[in-house]
């Protein structure tokens, strides 16, 4: 057993409103924008920021940066 | 006789800086585990929804990190933040078209790169995996905890059929063993001594199975979420136990194995 999600969820992640505007990729994007705006403006405000927290941002930014990759190469392929 | 220090002490060496007040205890694990539960049970209404719960208590995380007083506390962040992170790319990653067990193999490969972020924040990926006190034979014992905890999950948790799509069964055995790894470093590993080392390790050992429990809520049955907290704590108490998370991996594999793969070949045929 493993934390995922229950088959109501991904039916409407298949074919709710996911799919417009209102998505939970939209969200991620809206907080991956958030870490990455957090860590810029931590590494401009002094030469050499708390290491602690870019690590932690970059907690956030890396893996929902590879998801938000995914989800775009996603959509372009249901284009084409 | 007494000795000085050459390098003269800094004014008010052992004062926190300024605004440097937050100390990680119990009050606020419970806070950190209601908003938890609160964003899964979103699940239930809105996935949207929910992964803006998750992402607010991700940024909460990086937000009070400036704040902390005290190294442990410091320690724990990381992970209160890495668990929403994990929660936030299950909702969003397109993946919803794959059958469960290809689903969670490829789901695997953020999860991993989020727990390898979060255990680099205080030391080596390489130190999760020592051996501990405890020698082989103990950890082979913990791995056959697995057989048990799996008849319970697979009697309170019926499997849907059909998980593993297309995927031969060895190669969906594989999937299942990776896609388990990084969920049990970020659990077992990372989460549990951290807040057993600042709730104690009783009130560590329900709190981390009551998070793990907690990420089953969408799933609206008891048995589910009672699986879940028996398979937190069982897996906890061996890991702390052990003082390693080698064998409580193994487990986690094996149950997997026994309770997707092995379990409904024998009793549905």
């Amino acid at each position: 057993m493993t934390p995922s999600v229950p088959p109501p969820v991904l039916d409407f992640l298949r074919y709710g409103d996911a799919k417009a505007s209102m998505s939970a990729g939209l969200v991620l994007l809206a907080v991956l924008v958030v870490a990455l705006t957090a860590k810029a403006l931590l590494q401009s405000a002094s030469p050499a920021p708390r290491q602690d927290a870019v690590r932690l941002l970059n907690i956030l930014a890396v893996p929902l940066f590879i998801v938000f990759v995914a989800i775009v190469v996603e959509r372009f392929s249901d284009l084409s | 006789m007494t000795f000085r220090s050459v390098v003269p002490a800094p004014p008010n060496a052992l004062v926190q800086p300024a605004g440097r007040t937050l100390v990680v205890g119990l009050p606020l694990l419970f806070g950190y585990l209601t908003a938890l539960a609160l964003s899964e049970g979103l699940l239930l209404v809105s996935a949207p929804l929910a992964a803006g719960g998750f992402g607010l208590l991700a940024l909460a995380g990086c937000v009070a990190l400036p704040f902390t007083a005290d190294e442990r506390s410091q320690a724990l962040l990381p992970v209160m933040t890495a668990i929403p992170v994990v929660r936030l790319i299950v909702v969003a990653a397109p993946t919803a078209d794959f059958a469960s067990i290809p689903r969670l193999g490829v789901l695997a490969v953020p999860t991993l790169i989020v727990v390898t972020l979060a255990t680099r924040t205080r030391h080596s990926v390489g130190q999760l995996f020592r051996l501990g006190p405890s020698d082989w034979a103990t950890q082979l014992a913990v791995v056959l905890v697995a057989v048990p905890l799996a008849v319970i999950v697979y009697l309170l948790m019926p499997v849907t059929p059909g998980g593993r799509g297309n995927l031969p069964v060895i190669a969906a055995g594989i999937v299942l063993a990776l896609a388990v790894l990084p969920d049990e470093l970020l659990f077992r590993g990372l989460l549990q001594p951290a807040i057993t080392a600042v709730a104690g390790q009783r009130a560590g050992l329900y709190l981390s199975a009551m998070m793990y429990a907690a990420t089953f809520i969408a799933y609206a049955s008891v048995g589910a979420l009672a699986a879940a907290f028996a398979v937190g704590l069982a897996l906890g108490w061996c890991r702390q136990r052990t003082d390693s998370v080698v064998g409580v991996v193994g487990a986690r594999v094996v149950l997997v194995v026994l309770v997707y793969l092995a379990f409904p070949a024998i009793f549905n045929g």
